[in-house]
């Protein structure tokens, strides 16, 4: 959470803290992970306490916060492992993008039981041609009088099988860009087929997969197109990913700490030697440095400096899961062997890090949009 | 409804500094710079108790409210800031006692102000509390205001009810469950056991910024909670000191076993020490 919450702020961090921790979560949650799956009674938990969307208007299903509070929130939600917030994350994506582009009536037809969780939802972009390969994407959309018929496949989408709607973004031709369309598609959609779920690295309760489309008929109302808005808005989204990302920073920065403060070495603990030290000290650091960019980013959409937050969203997404990573990975390492067996977790939560560095776009891309957001024109990227 | 024909459970909470912020240091002093306020845990199943309990009568459904349950609390000048905490968990008022008083407060204080803050609340017919608080556990602020009160008091409650003007409990006792039954009104202490506190959602939280709050003065007390001097308000007992307490370990080592027996001989172990 920011270091900068109000008191009201911080009655909320501290609910959410009680509810994910209360007897009853967490029976809820043991027995869900017992039977396997998407976790529908955490996300169903969540929806009723008000936690998915609750940056939305209450018009839209959501509680009307600011992105500093429902940043917090999430955090927290991550914080204390809460089983969906990787679905969460994922399902973000997807009605920001139908709040930003959507007209009123589109809003209207999709956002309330979205926002509010009573449906699901997920964004999908990243086609077998490359997720960051636009120009080869392979989706064909083929204009008819009452809609849209479209054929292609998006891939190791968050939320692809659950999602009651999917936001599938459309082709960018003629230099246009891969958000500048995209279709809300019902999960009983005629046409529309979701393969097999991907086995993650390191497996969790998330729905992560294919969707293959063919000839899956779309009404107009269902397209949405960006006209002349911009999209600063996808930086809110980033932040989802980078904000589960600190989390895991931060866990490695308490595993290292507390063996090293308890590992003996030669009559003192390990933490005596300055090398381990440091390590862990810069551990905090990335922590903090990476904590000061996402809340001010977050602080900055709330007071309309979008630009600004847009830029430090895509600084966060690269610095935040990169040092992430290296968290962990400095972390199994003060672990020693042992750092490299599961009942350990740090080594499990290292391996789990890459996801988040990959998930909306790898750390590189991001320096692309950090740079060209200093008016740097990467026209390869167009070709 | 009238506002003086609308009954009104009161639950008493005690803000307290919350544990896990409290550090014990090397030396065994206690350091607790960094410790926020938190609604006693105890209280919050208090809290649960009454809620339940109003709620099976219909209280909160209905635009005619014969029945709502209040929130009451004594501390000094930051207790206003428990409020919001306190109501988001359900009850539709908030009265607050803050003053001076409360910081050296021992129990017959705390009683003696909470049960004056009893009487100025209108048709109160049943008082909840924990049985004690999370800080000091001292287990005597609802005996206290019972007999101040001259009200009945039901103590170790497991679970209630509460059908007319009577209120049927079961009370938890060493090796038995007792069933009693008072007419009201009444204090009652609850065990935590059964009322685990629900968790309040946004929207619960959100309007709890917005439900009615009173602050009770030397007005409607009779004294001014600031006066520490008061005979009434200063306490009999006083805090000599406060030091760490760390259990000395007691190295046990379970030697020249198999596996099994040493888990076997650890388990029964932890087993008799109360432990598991
Ligand atoms: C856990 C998880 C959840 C995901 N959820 C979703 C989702 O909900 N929806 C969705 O659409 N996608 C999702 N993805 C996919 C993710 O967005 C893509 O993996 C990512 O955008 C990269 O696309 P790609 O895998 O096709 O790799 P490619 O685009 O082929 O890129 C491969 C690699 O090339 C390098 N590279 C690419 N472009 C650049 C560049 N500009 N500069 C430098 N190096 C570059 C990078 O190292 C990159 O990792 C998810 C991925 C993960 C791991």
């Amino acid at each position: 959470m920011s270091h900068f919450l109000n008191e009201d702020q911080q009655l909320i961090v501290n609910s959410v803290r009680e509810f994910c921790q209360s007897p009853t979560v967490q029976k809820m949650i043991q027995e869900e992970k017992a039977v396997g799956g998407f976790p529908h009674q955490s996300w169903k938990a969540a929806a009723e306490q008000g936690y998915i969307a609750a940056y939305l208007p209450e018009e839209y299903g959501g509680m009307g916060y600011d992105h500093v509070t429902y940043y917090s929130i999430f955090e927290e939600l991550c914080k204390n492992s809460y089983p969906c917030t990787g679905p969460i994350s994922g399902h973000i994506l997807g009605i920001k993008a139908i709040e930003a582009w959507g007209t009123d009536e589109q809003k209207k037809m999709f956002l309330p039981q979205l926002g509010s969780g009573e449906k699901i939802c997920c964004g999908a972009a990243t086609d077998p041609a490359g997720g960051t390969n636009f120009s080869e994407w392979g989706l064909t959309e083929e204009e008819t009088e009452d809609g849209w018929i479209l054929n292609g496949t998006k891939v190791i989408t968050t939320n692809a099988h659950n999602a009651d709607y999917k936001v599938v973004f459309g082709r960018p031709q003629n230099g246009a860009k891969w958000y500048d369309h995209f279709y809300v598609i019902p999960k009983d959609a005629k046409g529309l087929e979701t393969g097999e779920q991907e086995m993650k690295l390191v497996p969790d309760g998330s729905d992560w997969g294919t969707m293959v489309l063919k000839d899956v008929h779309v009404p107009k109302i269902c397209r949405f197109e960006r006209g002349d808005k911009d999209a600063l808005w996808l930086g809110t989204s980033y932040m989802m990913v980078a904000l589960q990302s600190l989390v895991l920073g931060e866990a490695g920065f308490m595993y290292a700490f507390g063996f090293a403060t308890q590992r003996s070495r030669r009559g003192g603990k390990l933490i005596d030697l300055q090398t381990v030290a440091h390590k862990i000290a810069d551990m905090a650091i990335r922590n903090e440095a990476g904590r000061g960019l996402i809340y001010t980013a977050a602080r900055m959409w709330d007071e309309g400096r979008k630009e600004e937050c847009s830029r430090l969203a895509s600084m966060a997404k690269a610095f935040i899961c990169e040092a992430a990573n290296k968290n962990l990975h400095d972390a199994t390492i003060i672990h020693g062997g042992i750092g490299n067996t599961m009942p350990a977790t740090v080594g499990v939560l290292w391996a789990a890090s890459l996801q988040l560095e990959l998930a909306e776009f790898p750390c590189d891309m991001h320096r692309d949009f950090v740079i060209e957001s200093y008016g740097v024109d990467l026209d390869w990227k167009t070709r | 409804m009238s506002d003086t024909a609308m009954q009104r459970y009161v639950v008493c909470y005690k803000w307290v500094l919350d544990e896990a912020d409290i550090r014990v240091l090397d030396d065994l002093k206690v350091d607790m710079t960094r410790a926020k306020g938190k609604v006693s845990d105890f209280d919050r199943s208090a809290i649960e108790a009454a809620m339940r309990a109003a709620e099976a009568q219909g209280a909160g459904e209905s635009q005619d409210k014969a029945l709502e349950v209040h929130a009451l609390t004594f501390g000094d000048a930051e207790v206003t800031r428990s409020l919001k905490d306190a109501l988001s968990r359900g009850p539709a008022e908030g009265w607050t006692i803050a003053g001076e008083a409360a910081k050296t407060a021992d129990g017959r204080v705390s009683a003696q102000a909470l049960a004056a803050g009893i009487k100025a609340i209108p048709n109160v017919s049943c008082v909840f509390a924990a049985e004690g608080a999370s800080d000091t556990y001292a287990r005597q602020i609802p005996s206290r205001i019972a007999a101040i009160l001259d009200w009945p008091l039901i103590s170790s409650v497991l679970t209630l009810k509460i059908e007319g003007d009577e209120l049927i409990a079961t009370r938890k006792l060493e090796d038995c469950l007792q069933n009693v039954r008072v007419t009201l009104p009444a204090v009652v202490s609850v065990l935590p056991e059964d009322y685990e506190p629900r968790t309040p959602g946004l929207k619960a939280v959100m309007a709890a910024g917005r439900k009615p709050t009173h602050e009770l003065g030397s007005a409607e007390l009779g004294f001014d909670p600031n006066d520490v001097a008061s005979p009434m308000l200063s306490p009999k007992r006083l805090n000599v000191s406060q030091i760490g307490y760390a259990a000395a370990r007691k190295n046990i080592i379970h030697k020249g076993l198999s596996a099994d027996e040493a888990a076997q001989s650890v388990a029964s172990a932890l087993r008799k020490e109360g432990v598991v």
